[in-house]
């Protein structure tokens, strides 16, 4: 399924087929293994030891109060901060401190709390700029060899305007990003992480701004989205939206991790309900 | 009238040729850079002196000496070329050292560093080529009179804007044009999808550097001379700003921005009574464009050819076959209704807004 990501042999290297009691969820091998992550922003302490693991093929989500350090450990995933402290084994690969261009390239791929689209650039274009190894981006063939992208270039519209379609954008797919409502923003950040065919997923808050029909149909697509092969990290306040979406919990507070299970599993846990739940 | 018209189109396909450049760099990448004369004047003189040979008997000796670098006589399309080479040099060195950091407020400071570097070392350094008086009696590049010279430079002029132009709209319309584009949105959104952001703005800056430096050769073929007062930092002004207008983005809104608002506007400026003094005419161009600008800038930013006339890319869409289907249980997909549509904005009357 993923030309980019099965070029590249970190993807499959050592630790790939080791596994992890998951509680509940049963032995699954882990497509993240987050160990002891510790950062700050000068004195603060955003991210004091986090340890968890995600399951591979399933929805994880990542709840906790704000300032919990939720999005700060989203950053340090994608490569936009560097940990101070502490491993990230993707695949059993240490991917700490990657820049983010390796990242994507490894197949990760997220969106961001606030939206982040291109609002010059129509919604198509939106999509089709994150697929990976695109052979008209070589500037020495973008002028000369437009033979050499053309055909891939078809394809990638083609899937985009899938993904488009599938998302329900499909009717606006010529017009600029800007015009775009909150919500379809959000389903257009989804389709361009999609677009670059990920093996994991983060999603940083889909369902922020979002009124409930919409967030219902955000979370339907995060379900078929995963796959054995797409792994979905996912951040959210929401509690209804979380029970509809993932297959697994950890919660963070002060930059740890208290607890991790299924989510009927953390609502039990006395310290997620002091620290987050507030029942 | 007919000189009026020969010079307009002879300074009007040069200035065209920096514009497209400066839009590839500026309005299609976002970078920003003070001082795109400066890589003009680069490829003027290293095409002068690559191509005038030693200075006359006159000049040789005595208080009037001239003196410059090289003294070659190079065939004038390989001293063109040369020029052209030598302002892309120039650009690679300033975009090395600016775009370690990838925040254009910086690449724009560094050009503007690099500008005051040139011009001083130019202007002092006489041996370079010649100081403050400049270079002077640059050969033409045909045996012809006047108007007939003119008419050839225009058809040279126009050879070389027309593949600066294809240049530009194949990247534009290319996949990385796309990630230019995207580069000029949000640096961190390119760098989050993979893409090589400083690559392509070293390749960008190289070329459109190398299309200011043979911009500046064909000025000197034109007007024969050449000196530190003809890259003063105004002339980079005026051409961004003419950019602006002509509109920011779009190679065809170039073309306006030279052929109109820099040398039709000089062009009229003939038309100002007598009166009005010719060491006044420049600063009342200046001061009309930079009004002009002001005024673009409140009512229509995107100025008058703006970038979304610019269709991208588009082939027709093509049936889809389900062996294309990238998601997962794909199937689904259709049965939720279609309600995400019911919070757009009309993207019409958003455009009117």
């Amino acid at each position: 399924m993923t030309e980019g990501a099965n070029s590249i042999p970190a993807l499959h290297a050592k630790g790939a087929h080791e596994v992890h009691d998951f509680g509940a969820l049963g032995s699954v091998a882990p497509v993240l293994d987050i160990q002891n992550v510790a950062f700050h922003y000068g004195g603060v302490q955003a991210l004091a030891g986090a340890t968890f693991k995600v399951p591979k093929g399933k929805v994880t989500g990542l709840i906790g109060p704000n300032g919990a350090g939720k999005s700060t450990l989203v950053e340090v995933i994608a490569g936009g901060l560097r940990p101070s402290e502490g491993q990230i084994l993707y695949d059993g690969t240490n991917i700490a401190g990657l820049p983010r261009e390796q990242i994507f390239r490894l197949g990760i791929t997220r969106t961001f709390q606030q939206t982040r689209l291109l609002p010059r650039l129509s919604v198509l274009e939106n999509v089709m700029m994150s697929a990976q190894n695109q052979v008209g981006e070589n500037m020495g063939l973008a002028i000369f060899g437009a033979r050499k992208w053309e055909p891939q270039e078809r394809e990638l519209i083609d899937r985009a305007d899938y993904l488009l379609d599938w998302l329900q954008l499909g009717r606006l797919r010529d017009q600029p990003a800007r015009v775009l409502s909150g919500g379809q923003r959000r389903l257009l950040e989804i389709a361009r992480a999609l677009m670059s065919e990920p093996r994991l997923l983060v999603l940083d808050e889909p369902g922020a701004g979002v009124y409930p029909a919409l967030m219902r149909l955000i979370g339907e697509r995060i379900r078929e989205i995963v796959s054995d092969s797409v792994s979905v990290l996912l951040v959210a306040h929401n509690m209804s939206f979380v029970s509809l979406v993932c297959d697994y919990v950890v919660v963070m507070d002060q930059g740890r991790v208290l607890t991790a299970g299924q989510l009927d599993e953390v609502r039990a846990n006395k310290s997620v309900v002091e620290a987050y739940l507030g029942f | 009238m007919v000189y009026f018209l020969l010079d307009l189109a002879v300074l009007g396909s040069i200035t065209a040729i920096m514009l497209v450049g400066l839009n590839l760099q500026y309005g299609v990448t976002g970078l920003i850079n003070f001082t795109f004369y400066t890589f003009v004047a680069v490829g003027a003189y290293m095409t002068a002196v690559t191509m005038m040979g030693k200075p006359a008997a006159v000049y040789a000796t005595g208080p009037l000496a001239e003196q410059y670098i090289l003294q070659w006589s190079l065939p004038w399309p390989i001293a063109l070329f040369i020029g052209g080479i030598s302002a892309a040099i120039l650009g690679l060195f300033v975009v090395l050292v600016a775009v370690r950091r990838l925040r254009s407020d910086y690449l724009a400071i560094v050009t503007v560093a690099v500008g005051f570097i040139v011009y001083n070392v130019i202007n002092n350094a006489v041996q370079l080529f010649d100081g403050a008086n400049g270079l002077f009696d640059i050969p033409q590049i045909a045996n012809l009179a006047t108007e007939p010279y003119s008419l050839y430079l225009i058809l040279v002029s126009v050879i070389l804007l027309a593949v600066c132009m294809w240049v530009s709209h194949r990247i534009y319309h290319s996949p990385a044009g796309r990630v230019l584009r995207v580069i000029r949105e949000d640096t961190i959104v390119a760098r989050t999808f993979g893409k090589n952001v400083q690559l392509f703005q070293i390749i960008v800056f190289v070329i459109s550097s190398f299309m200011a430096g043979i911009s500046g050769g064909l000025l000197v073929f034109y007007v024969g001379a050449w000196s530190p007062a003809a890259f003063l930092p105004t002339e980079s002004f005026l051409l961004i700003a003419a950019l602006i207008i002509g509109g920011n983005g779009n190679h065809w809104g170039a073309l306006i921005g030279s052929f109109v608002i820099l040398e039709g506007l000089a062009e009229l400026t003939r038309l100002l009574p007598n009166s009005i003094s010719a060491s006044a005419v420049g600063p009342i161009r200046a001061i009309l464009i930079g009004v002009g600008l002001i005024l673009f800038l409140r009512f229509r930013p995107q100025g008058i050819l703006p970038e979304s006339l610019l269709k991208p890319y588009k082939p027709r869409r093509i049936p889809r076959q389900a062996a294309a289907v990238p998601v997962p249980n794909a199937n689904v997909a259709g049965n939720v209704p279609n309600i995400a549509g019911t919070a757009a904005v009309d993207p019409a009357a958003e455009e009117a807004q």
